[in-house]
């Protein structure tokens, strides 16, 4: 029973696999792209360009884009780490991270909207997905808070 | 409750017991070890796949699919849609977006000028689509690719800046009219309509526009001279007083091309050289 109660829910680890899967195959797309110098092929929204060729696109020489992948990358290993060792400090640490990607998608949405006055389509899912991994790590933390 | 089991057992002494368990133990905790170690590879071995595989598929995605040459504001592309002679000491390069007015204004100045200087200037049309703005320029600039694959892009492009004011508005208007536009050329229109839509002629009106960002541009139109970017003349006149400078500057820098000269002649040495070992025996 104590077992039990003490564990994440079941569909942590698949659900933030999945979702943490697509936000770096998102953020990847938009990094191969930046690198390319390629246009965007944008067919939802208009704007796209704008965006990813705006100075907030780049924090120094590092585009954005290439943080994502990485921050995405290492919140799918952490996941996969704790799936293969259980130690439920790395799944604690990693849903903690998932805040400080919930608060860029959120300064980078502020931008879109009020500053750049348009939005690129692959930023606005970074922005779901990286808020998705939000509510599910802080899911898995508060739950496991109110047991101890 | 187990050890009372094995205490009952009978014919084994207790030494022989506990080593009995000992082993079984041991291998319970190996076969066990065995089994995480499978795990773990599979877990991480199947990470990595999923990984590559994501990666992969989206290269292929993302990927050009036509080659496009790299343009510079210096030189002319094979790509590039050029008027004029080949050979001309002046080479005018021109960013321009179909649905801006500016540039509508700036056609018939282009033509003056290279119907002026017929030997003299080489007219080189690039696409600078503003996007945010012109909701229609892309669309109209893919249009032109197509007419262009059919040998016809300045008489659209014509047709396009004389008509500016009719085919924007609608996704719907912009199509039918490109396609009456390409009619009017006698261009084969079914296929007009494929190339309009076609990888090539997006590529190729992407792969401008980025070379218009990577010189810095942010407007239309802008002129190139010999890959000087110059100040938009207002009209004809002060355009050829540019021109007739450019070619005054050329001329007075004749011993510079003098020395280009020598170059070229070293040029056609080499390919001598070529075409003997392509002559001659198998050399490897």
């Amino acid at each position: 029973m104590e077992q039990t109660q003490n564990n994440f829910p079941k569909w942590l680890v698949p659900g933030m696999l999945l979702i943490g899967f697509l936000g770096f195959l998102d953020s990847l797309y938009l990094t191969i792209q930046h690198y390319s110098g390629e246009e965007i092929t944008c067919n939802i929204i208009h704007g796209c360009d704008v965006v990813t060729n705006s100075v907030y696109s780049m924090i120094g020489p590092v585009p954005v884009a290439l943080l994502g992948v990485l921050y995405y990358l290492a919140i799918v290993f952490a996941v996969i780490l704790y799936w293969d060792t259980k130690r439920k400090k790395i799944m604690q640490l990693a849903a903690w991270a998932t805040t400080a990607g919930f608060i860029m998608s959120v300064y980078f949405l502020i931008i879109q909207a009020f500053v750049l006055h348009a939005f690129c389509q692959y930023c606005l899912g970074s922005a779901v997905t990286s808020t998705l991994l939000f509510i599910m790590g802080m899911n898995a933390v508060c739950r496991k808070k109110k047991m101890v | 409750m187990e050890e009372k089991n094995i205490d009952e057992m009978e014919g084994m002494s207790k030494k022989e017991m506990k080593a009995a368990k000992k082993e079984a133990q041991r291998q319970a905790a190996r076969a066990e070890a065995r089994s995480k170690t499978m795990r773990s590879a599979m877990i991480w071995g199947g990470t990595l796949l999923v990984l590559v595989l994501g990666v992969w598929g989206l290269t292929k995605v993302s990927g050009p699919e036509t080659e496009q040459p790299t343009l510079s504001t210096t030189e002319v592309a094979s790509s590039d849609h050029t008027k004029g002679a080949v050979n001309a000491p002046i080479t005018i390069i021109e960013y321009s977006d179909f649905q801006c007015p500016a540039c509508k204004q700036y056609a018939p100045v282009v033509r003056q000028v290279v119907e002026n200087y017929p030997d003299d200037v080489r007219f080189v049309y690039r696409h600078f689509p503003l996007r945010q703005i012109h909701d229609q320029a892309q669309a109209a600039a893919e249009a032109a690719e197509a007419a262009g694959m059919q040998g016809m892009f300045f008489e659209f492009h014509d047709i396009l800046f004389e008509n500016q004011g009719e085919w924007v508005g609608s996704n719907a208007t912009a199509n039918t009219k490109f396609l009456e536009y390409a009619a009017l050329l006698e261009l084969d229109v079914d296929q007009f309509k494929e190339d309009m839509n076609s990888a090539a002629a997006r590529d190729k009106v992407n792969n401008d526009s980025s070379s218009g960002t990577q010189s810095g541009l942010s407007g239309t139109p802008s002129f190139f001279v010999n890959g000087q970017r110059i100040n938009n003349p207002r009209g004809f006149e002060p355009f050829r007083q540019l021109i007739d400078a450019e070619l005054e500057r050329i001329s007075a820098s004749a011993i510079e091309i003098n020395t280009e000269d020598i170059v070229v002649e070293v040029v056609d040495e080499e390919v001598v050289v070529d075409e003997e070992t392509e002559d001659g025996t198998d050399t490897e």
